[in-house]
């Protein structure tokens, strides 16, 4: 059956079968300047789409590198003013806030992505899909102020849980919608089969259906961490800010973000200066984990086959 | 220039006390007896001779204590409050973290009221209202003095600006918009001004400084009382407005023209130039630790029992005195929950040593040191904190 369709589609895609005669010369010549400068454009577009990271990653990486020594990672800030000093806290904070609050919103967020694609009906899937895009697009530091109300004051302290809470709910609608459509591109064909050798639903779901998509949801996962390493403004009135490493997750805690904010609009040339070492490693930091990650579901994949 | 190389050598001794903790710190946990009340007695204008360790207790945290204190508020004490904590940490008591962030006065007060700090700092005492709103007993404890400077940018100039209130105030309303005004020329005479615009910074957010500085031009200043008052952020006429103290700063600093006011160590430590200020006796005072003292010693005679005063326009009978002083206060409770037993002996044995040791290292960042006579209030104020109704303190 295919291969009849395939046949015919064939046929009629060979040049000059059933298609008018060819146009004449100089229309074609127009037609060719055309494609020549719509291509030019169109690549021209995409290097200035990609001269910005560039530039940035090069930027940082002159700026920052100066001021990047170990004691910047390993020490502590210094009053306000006074010469040496680290970011210690803020990286340490960075990674568990971001940590703790990936473990809290992607869980939720995978299952969410499942049920709007397998099993929430037409009406109730778009109206999930169109709150989640909705909440997207809620600026972040509404999203802080929400978690300054729901975790801050009830506690009576700000706090890394706090900050945390505020990171998961930016997470969940990147994670969800990249679930829901990665789940989408799964052909039916393999549901059916699964079906067919008399697998429930939620065994194809589990076995079949998520190990197809994991890769691309793994790619969302690891652009939803980028994002929320990236935010100032949901941790500004949460994790507050704290100038010594703290691991206490009902205590506030330091950002790299949040520390990177504080210097670099400061007066201190000293303060500029570790921001610029500060984004370097808050770059780096997400670079790492992409690279980690694509690594070991690499090993994963082979592994398996 | 001579400020900035004292700023320098102050900065240093701050870094060997930060990097040499161990050294002294038998000097700064000495002396027990005595204790309590005995302040020795002596003028406010020698504050800074006052070895305020001797009158420290003991303190009442042990070596093994641990426990987090969190305060946020005002940046203008940021740079003492903050260079304090880490000495008691690192010589008194290594448990306790006491993590203050600099969110400014406003903010501090926001949320002292909504009870997600150990304690506030603003840079002015709660008002009536503020403390109702609050809805429990409050206390408005003062830590350190200091003078909001008036620093400014000029490419290319080194002399010395004097500013009157006056040219102050109508450099801030918009209606002085060159650095050769009229008005500055009779300021400065003999002084070549350079023929650019002025760019007046102000605070951004709820600001002591923004209110001890607005309070100084309503109370010398009759047009800047009508149109604009005094507050914590005020209606201002012109102008940019930067976050903090250090955001004002930064902006004066990037800013060729521009003129903020910021408190002193800010200035000093940015190599930024700092103008003197004609007081109530008509002379034009530079802020030092100096005349910031004598403004204070002008007013602390006069401070109330519940500590709520200004510092801002000495009389004349203060010559020498600096005319924009002002003080930052640490917000307390009076009485805090049973579960924070820990928290609170650790913050108020942390402000007993702030309002005593921590004294001494008031001038090397600029700062003015207490009086002891408000040394003394400060610490009954202390005593009078509870928790679950038991004294913090003997």
């Amino acid at each position: 059956m295919s291969g009849a369709d395939g046949t015919l589609a064939g046929a009629a895609r060979l040049p000059g079968a059933g298609i008018p005669p060819r146009v004449p010369g100089r229309n074609m010549a127009r037609r060719r300047t055309t494609d020549r400068v719509m291509r030019a454009l169109l690549g021209i577009a995409a290097v200035i789409a990609a001269v910005p990271l560039v530039l940035v990653l090069l930027y940082v990486l002159v700026q920052g590198l100066p001021a990047l020594n170990l004691a910047l990672l390993t020490q502590a800030p210094v009053p306000a003013g006074f010469p040496g000093g680290g970011v210690a806290p803020a990286v340490v904070g960075t990674l568990i806030m971001v940590g703790l609050g990936t473990l809290i919103g992607t869980p939720i967020a995978v299952l969410a992505g499942i049920y709007v694609r397998e099993y929430a009906g037409g009406r109730g899937a778009t109206l999930i899909r169109f709150l989640v895009d909705v909440l997207a697009g809620v600026p972040t530091i509404a999203i802080g102020l929400f978690a300054y109300g729901l975790v801050v004051v009830p506690m009576g302290s700000f706090s890394a849980l706090a900050g945390a809470v505020a990171l998961a709910v930016i997470i969940i609608p990147i994670v969800a919608r990249i679930t829901d459509e990665m789940l989408g591109l799964v052909p039916g064909s393999v549901r059916e089969a699964a079906y067919a050798l008399g697998i429930p639903p939620w065994k194809t779901i589990v076995r079949v259906v998520l190990p197809a998509a994991s890769g691309g949801i793994v790619t969302g996962i690891l652009l939803g961490v980028a994002r929320i390493a990236g935010e100032t403004a949901p941790l500004i009135f949460t994790a507050l800010g704290n100038d010594r490493v703290s691991t206490a997750l009902g205590e506030p805690m330091d950002a790299l973000p949040l520390r990177i904010w504080v210097y670099a609009s400061g007066p201190y040339d000293s303060w500029h200066a570790q921001a610029w070492a500060a984004s370097l490693v808050l770059v780096f930091l997400v670079l790492a984990f992409s690279l980690l990650t694509r690594l070991a579901l690499r090993r994963r994949g082979a592994a398996r086959t | 220039m001579s400020s900035h190389v004292r700023a320098r050598w102050g900065a240093l001794a701050l870094v060997a006390a930060l990097g040499f903790g161990a050294c002294s710190a038998s000097a700064t946990q000495a002396p027990a007896a005595g204790g309590g009340g005995a302040a020795p007695a002596g003028s406010a204008a020698g504050a800074q001779a006052v070895d305020y360790s001797s009158v420290s207790p003991s303190t009442t945290i042990g070596k093994n204590d641990k426990a987090a204190v969190t305060g946020a508020g005002s940046t203008a004490i940021y740079p003492w409050l903050s260079a304090v904590a880490q000495i008691y940490q690192q010589q008194v008591a290594p448990g306790v973290a006491v993590n203050y962030q600099a969110i400014g006065s406003g903010g501090g007060i926001s949320q002292f009221t909504a009870k997600t700090v150990d304690f506030g700092a603003s840079d002015i005492y709660l008002s009536d209202q503020q403390e109702q709103q609050i809805g429990v007993p409050v206390l408005n404890i003062p830590m350190i003095h200091w003078a909001a400077a008036m620093t400014y940018n000029l490419p290319n100039f080194s002399g010395e600006i004097r500013f009157s209130p006056a040219t102050i105030a109508g450099i801030f309303l918009g209606k002085i918009t060159k650095w050769n005004d009229p008005a500055l020329a009779a300021d400065n005479p003999g002084v070549t001004l350079p023929d650019i615009g002025i760019t007046p910074v102000h605070r951004s957010d709820g600001s002591g400084t923004t209110m001890n500085f607005t309070s100084f031009l309503a109370g010398t200043d009759a047009t800047w009382k009508s149109q604009v008052g005094a507050g914590l952020s005020v209606n201002w006429p012109v102008g940019p407005g930067g976050k903090g103290s250090a955001g004002v700063t930064a902006l004066v600093k990037q800013t060729p023209g521009a003129i903020g006011y910021v408190e002193l160590s800010y200035a000093l430590q940015n190599n930024l130039p700092v103008g003197s200020v004609k007081n109530a006796a008509g002379n034009f005072v530079k802020p030092t630790l100096a005349s910031t003292t004598d403004a204070v010693a002008a007013a602390v005679p006069n401070a109330p029992a519940d500590l709520r005063f200004l510092v801002v326009n000495p009389p004349a009978s203060y010559p020498n005195a600096y005319p924009i002083g002002a003080s930052t206060w640490v917000l307390l409770y009076q009485d805090y929950p049973a579960s924070k037993a820990t928290e609170v002996k650790a913050m108020i044995d942390f402000l007993w040593w702030a309002i005593h040791n921590g004294q001494n290292y008031a001038a090397q960042v600029d700062y003015s040191a207490m009086a002891p006579a408000l040394v003394t209030k400060a610490e009954a104020a202390l005593k009078s904190v509870t928790v679950g109704g038991k004294p913090v303190l003997p």
